[in-house]
């Protein structure tokens, strides 16, 4: 899509609906997953108006003519009657019924659509700020609103915490005629325990600290400050490359290790990865952002396509060229 | 005439928020986010369903979040709440993120609602309540005041009206083409019979078309 196209579809959604029918279905279910769906809707409205069009009133139900498990779970594209994605058009309302349907029901389908640039902007805005608000909420044991509302059930230790404050009126029915619940002493020892407890946990379970075994982009050697980021760039291509074994046969091994390397990108993506690289121009940063997210996404997808049943010598040569791929890119940017 | 509808068809979904479908891949990030890797778990969750809550409570209350910033802050609020209710969520033995997500969604912008307008929303229901009703009887109940959802607008006054009648009143055939994009099939061989053009060339008049109409937005807009 040009620039052109892209400003078109902000101002006036609906005249980007393809020239082609053909095209309208894949259209459509970007436009019913994205957030401009309301305006889409109106315009529609408008010119359906100009254009004389009066479609017979039909409802939802009747549209959905009993496809409703087919639509939710494989969107609008597969066995779908070309004049019923024309008749969505005719009657805009109907998108509307139709997105309600999806955003309570859609399965994987729906949920995995590609979005907009503009949403995708606006979804990383929010979620990078509720990472910010996580991120700089201090440490349970300062016991701030903030730390117990945001980074304090992320962690086991202050789900402890939680967990101690759910459990409170158990201590106080149980210790009715055994000891006294106003008891200093008893608070000062429960009090102890418990914080003695949280400490633990905390050192054992935080999540937020990297997995003692990580891999790939969760290895715990790209955790050491790096003196460039173009060195820490060429330490992550050497971790993936040390990591990734290219001969499995094992579906299940491919498969964790697919997961493994799929969630290590978010170390890169929004973790402490992210900040070993603030040297770099901001471009070439984005672009490693980019880059990981689409890897990211292939990871899922292969993961996918083998539990749909494909075979490992099918999938693993696949999985192979993306590491290789990924190497040969992370190594680019560092020289450029 | 006034084009309007209600967005109010929440009785066929409303029982639908019981009994939402949890696939594999999702449920393999609930169980990070409930097991050994909360944070990454987390994160993929935020990622897959924050568009579905933006849309649903922009979809659900219109006229609050129309305002994109006062959407994010109920947003940002609203997945701070999921962390700090992740252990009951996760102790409970029937999960459902995407129904107690969008509850928690609601919750939020309905206590912002008791916040700023008490005197026009009298009784906003307590925890109990809300589990009891669903957040879509707790938004009905909102809309008999505030008209939450409804969406009302006149064809004749709308951008897009004025300037699709400016473009016929200038260049008739490009505002044909176009027009017929939205028509049955048949009215697109009308076109084509009507001024004896070809398709391609129907294409072109219609791109003509979209950017007369794009710059009248554009100058309607500013």
């Amino acid at each position: 899509m040009n620039e052109h196209d892209s400003n078109l579809e902000l101002i006036v959604p609906a005249l980007c609906l393809p020239d082609e029918r053909r095209a309208w279905a894949a259209w459509l279910e970007k436009q019913l997953v994205g957030s401009e769906l309301p305006k889409l809707v109106e315009q529609l409205i408008v010119l359906g108006k100009l254009s004389g069009n009066r479609p017979p009133e039909i409802t939802l139900q009747d549209w959905l003519a009993g496809d409703k498990a087919n639509i939710l779970s494989r969107g609008l594209q597969k066995d779908i009657a070309q004049a019923r994605i024309e008749a969505l058009v005719r009657n805009p309302a109907l998108l509307m019924e139709l997105q309600e349907l999806i955003l309570l029901e859609g399965e994987e389908y729906w949920l995995r659509l590609p979005k907009s640039s503009a949403d995708q902007a606006f979804e990383k805005s929010v979620m990078q700020k509720v990472l910010a608000r996580i991120d700089s909420a201090p440490n349970p044991s300062g016991a701030t609103a903030l730390s117990s509302l945001a980074s304090g059930p992320l962690d086991n230790s202050s789900s402890t915490a939680l967990a101690k404050k759910e459990v409170q009126p158990v201590v106080r029915s149980s210790s009715v005629g055994t000891a006294r619940p106003n008891s200093r002493s008893t608070w000062f020892a429960l009090g102890a325990i418990a914080a003695t407890a949280a400490a633990v946990m905390l050192i054992l379970f935080n999540p937020f600290t990297v997995p003692k075994k990580g891999e790939f982009f969760a290895a715990l050697e790209l955790q050491a400050p790096a003196a460039t980021p173009q060195e820490s760039l060429l330490r992550m291509a050497s971790q993936v490359s040390k990591d990734w074994k290219s001969n499995l046969t094992d579906a299940k091994a491919l498969r964790r290790q697919l997961v493994a390397f799929r969630d290590s990108c978010d170390f890169l993506i929004y973790g402490p990865l992210l900040k070993s690289l603030e040297g770099l121009p901001d471009e070439k940063r984005e672009l490693v952002v980019s880059r990981c997210q689409a890897w990211k996404k292939t990871a899922t997808e292969l993961i996918d396509s083998l539990e749909a049943g494909g075979s490992v010598g099918e999938i693993q040569p696949k999985a192979d060229e993306m590491i290789k791929k990924l190497n040969a890119k992370l190594l680019e940017i560092a020289q450029a | 005439m006034i084009a309007a509808w209600s967005i109010d068809s929440y009785s066929d979904t409303a029982t639908n928020l019981c009994t939402l479908y949890l696939g594999n891949y999702r449920m393999d990030e609930l169980e990070q986010f409930c097991g050994s890797a909360p944070r990454v778990g987390y994160l993929r969750l935020l990622e897959t369903y924050g568009g579905f809550l933006r849309n649903f409570l922009k979809r659900k209350f219109s006229q609050i979040t129309y305002d994109e910033n006062r959407l994010e802050d109920f947003l940002q609020e609203t997945w701070l709440k999921v962390l700090n209710n992740r252990l009951s969520f996760c102790a409970s033995s029937q999960r459902n993120f995407r129904a107690w997500l969008f509850q928690i969604g609601v919750n939020e912008v309905m206590q912002d609602i008791r916040k700023k307008r008490p005197e026009i929303h009298p009784h906003v229901p307590n925890q109990a309540e809300a589990n009891h009703q669903g957040p879509d009887e707790q938004i009905s109940k909102a809309e008999q005041v505030l008209e939450f959802g409804r969406w009302r607008f006149e064809v004749e006054n709308h951008d897009l009206y004025r300037c699709m009648r400016q473009l016929k009143s200038t260049h008739e055939h490009f505002y044909d083409a176009l027009i017929s994009t939205y028509l049955e099939e048949a009215a697109e061989k009308e076109v084509l019979d009507k001024y004896k053009i070809d398709r391609d060339t129907l294409y072109r008049w219609r791109y003509e078309a979209k950017q007369r109409v794009r710059n009248c937005m554009l100058g309607a807009v500013s």
